[in-house]
């Protein structure tokens, strides 16, 4: 990872300590929270779901995104890497955020105004746009190219 | 003493042998040159912003719901709780792709090297796996609930809240760590090249090189902040009038349900069908001076109408024109103080919100009505039929349904 340490070590920031006072309290009250209100709050399926969020993003979600970018990134024409590279970014973040709503596990029979909309094509038309636009820019990034090619 | 502690939590650790120093954990394992406390910085901020935002408009919710003998939420404005409670759902939907972001983007820091410099460096390490399964876990259930999605077994709402506490308590740790680094990051533009080996005497005078190809650090951050947008854009017509046409991705349209309003609870789910069809149904009206109304007396008094969203706690909102008693003839009627709280009590046999309780400026505000009547129509049994509860500024699953009783505390 890039830092900018070494160059001048910023000096640390002496009001850290008040945060770090303040920040062990709120965890502690809301420990505690967690543990009296054992009866809803299911300490042990709340752990288990506590953990299965760091090890969900670190050693699932991110490296799948880095064996997707080793494998793909490099396979994309240099000249117009950047946009496809935007284009799949926010596909991806956006397709992740619609996911709950796409599967549609919380549908109930008895109340139909509950996710109504056909949440899959719309998903399709959100990311329809976004690669209009990922084309749109490719047009135009070529464009100029050949423009400063004849000057 | 102080400075003893001090140099004790900072002193060196053995360091582990370098053989064990492969995969991820090899210096330069990762070439990304977004993987930069520019970048990392910036989206800091943003999520610091986000999750502040999202973590007070919480607490509001929270205490609108359960609230402390010392917290009086005010009737007016009309609309208050359906902004908080939309900031809160579109601040947390916006937070999802620059948490991942942010997380990517300092992913190398998992696999530094040692792992574990000093026992100050242990604290701060999980001081932040605190922080990233609570932001994790906030988004994630946030997210399935708006979905009624729940894959979990503890309950929704206040597990949310405690684990709020965790996470905001870890961040305020995690910024003081990183506070003066930040600063420093942010100072620096994002596309100055800091390429050279930090610790090594700079080369003598390099031509720059061009870029090389690929997104740039300005490119990814712009698309991160593309991506929350379009999340904002696409869901936040399930609140904001005018938007509704793009909401795409919302959990509710506001115009689809029964009478044009969505539902949130049917009266085949909580079980009352029967008991409010049935011609038998009476208002009690407990107080001072008690009395029984059937729905024919109910319709026959004085009715008023009124301009008044339904504001879910899950995001949505939608303004309606209601029809019915005003709460504070009912209550006149019935003797009860003007300083008198009033519980509101449902046909539902359980639930957690069979009942609300009014306090005195939400039980005698004009706008407080016992519904019977919604967009011109009599109400479904779906919104409520007999008789509901709308009150100004409230959120809805304390605007009860199907309401069988009202009773005056004193």
């Amino acid at each position: 990872m890039t830092t900018l340490s070494g160059r001048d070590e910023p000096r640390p920031w002496r009001g850290r300590f008040l945060l770090y006072g303040v920040g062990a309290a709120a965890i502690l009250w809301g420990l505690r929270g967690i543990v009296v209100d054992a009866a809803v709050t299911q300490p042990v399926n709340w752990a288990v779901f506590f953990v299965l969020g760091v090890l969900g993003h670190d050693v699932l979600l991110a490296p799948i995104v880095f064996v997707v970018a080793l494998v793909g990134v490099r396979r994309l024409p240099a000249r117009y890497r950047s946009l496809v590279q935007a284009g799949v970014v926010v596909s991806g973040l956006v397709t992740l955020v619609a996911l709950p709503v796409v599967l549609g596990f919380g549908r109930r029979p008895d109340v139909p105004s509950q996710l109504p909309l056909p949440y899959l094509r719309n998903l399709l038309l959100i990311l329809a746009l976004v690669w209009a636009a990922v084309a749109v820019l490719v047009v135009r990034r070529r464009i100029q190219r050949s423009r400063a090619v004849m000057e | 003493m102080v400075l003893g502690a001090h140099r004790l939590l900072n002193r060196p650790l053995p360091r582990p042998p370098d053989l064990l120093r492969q995969g991820p954990l090899r210096a330069g394992a990762f070439t990304s040159r977004l993987h930069d406390e520019r970048v990392a910085a910036r989206l800091g901020v943003a999520l610091g912003i986000s999750f502040s935002v999202c973590f007070l408009t919480g607490l509001l919710s929270h205490a609108i719901q359960q609230p402390p003998g010392w917290f009086l939420w005010p009737p007016r404005p009309v609309n208050l709780y359906r902004v908080t409670q939309g900031l809160h759902v579109l601040t947390g939907l916006a937070s999802i792709p620059l948490l991942l972001a942010k997380l990517w983007t300092v992913y190398p820091k998992l696999w530094e090297w040692p792992p574990v410099r000093s026992i100050a460096h242990a604290v701060e390490r999980i001081a932040l796996a605190v922080l990233v399964g609570g932001a994790t876990l906030q988004l994630f259930t946030g997210l399935a609930n708006i979905a009624y999605w729940y894959p979990f077994r503890f309950f929704f709402t206040r597990t949310h809240y405690w684990t709020a506490w965790i996470t905001i308590g870890a961040l305020l740790i995690h910024v003081g760590t990183k506070v003066s680094i930040a600063r420093a990051a942010l100072a620096t533009p994002l596309d100055q090249s800091l390429d050279q080996p930090l610790d090594q005497p700079a080369e003598p005078e390099q031509p720059d090189e061009p870029d090389p190809p690929g997104l740039s650090r300005r490119g990814f951050l712009t698309s991160v902040g593309v991506a929350s947008g379009v999340v904002v854009v696409a869901t936040a017509g399930q609140t904001v009038p005018g938007l509704t046409r793009l909401d795409l991705l919302g959990a509710r349209r506001p115009d689809i349900g029964s009478q044009g309003l969505p539902v949130n609870k049917s009266a085949k789910g909580s079980g009352v069908t029967k008991l409010a069809s049935d011609p038998a149904y009476r208002l009690r009206v407990d107080g001072p001076r008690g009395f029984t109304l059937s729905l024919d007396e109910l319709r026959a008094l004085p009715q008023r109408t009124v301009a008044l969203p339904i504001t879910c706690v899950e995001g949505w909102s939608v303004g309606a024109r209601w029809s019915g008693v005003p709460m504070g003839e009912l209550l006149d009627r019935a003797g009860a103080p003007r300083d008198a709280r009033v519980r509101v009590e449902s046909l539902q046999k359980g639930g957690l919100y069979r009942t609300s309780v009014l306090d005195p400026s939400h039980a005698r505000d004009r706008l407080t009505l016992l519904a019977l009547r919604v967009n011109g129509e009599e109400l479904d049994l779906d919104h409520g039929f007999p008789c509901r509860l709308i009150a100004p500024n409230r959120p809805g699953v304390l605007q009860t349904k199907w309401v069988a009783r009202l009773e005056v505390l004193t």
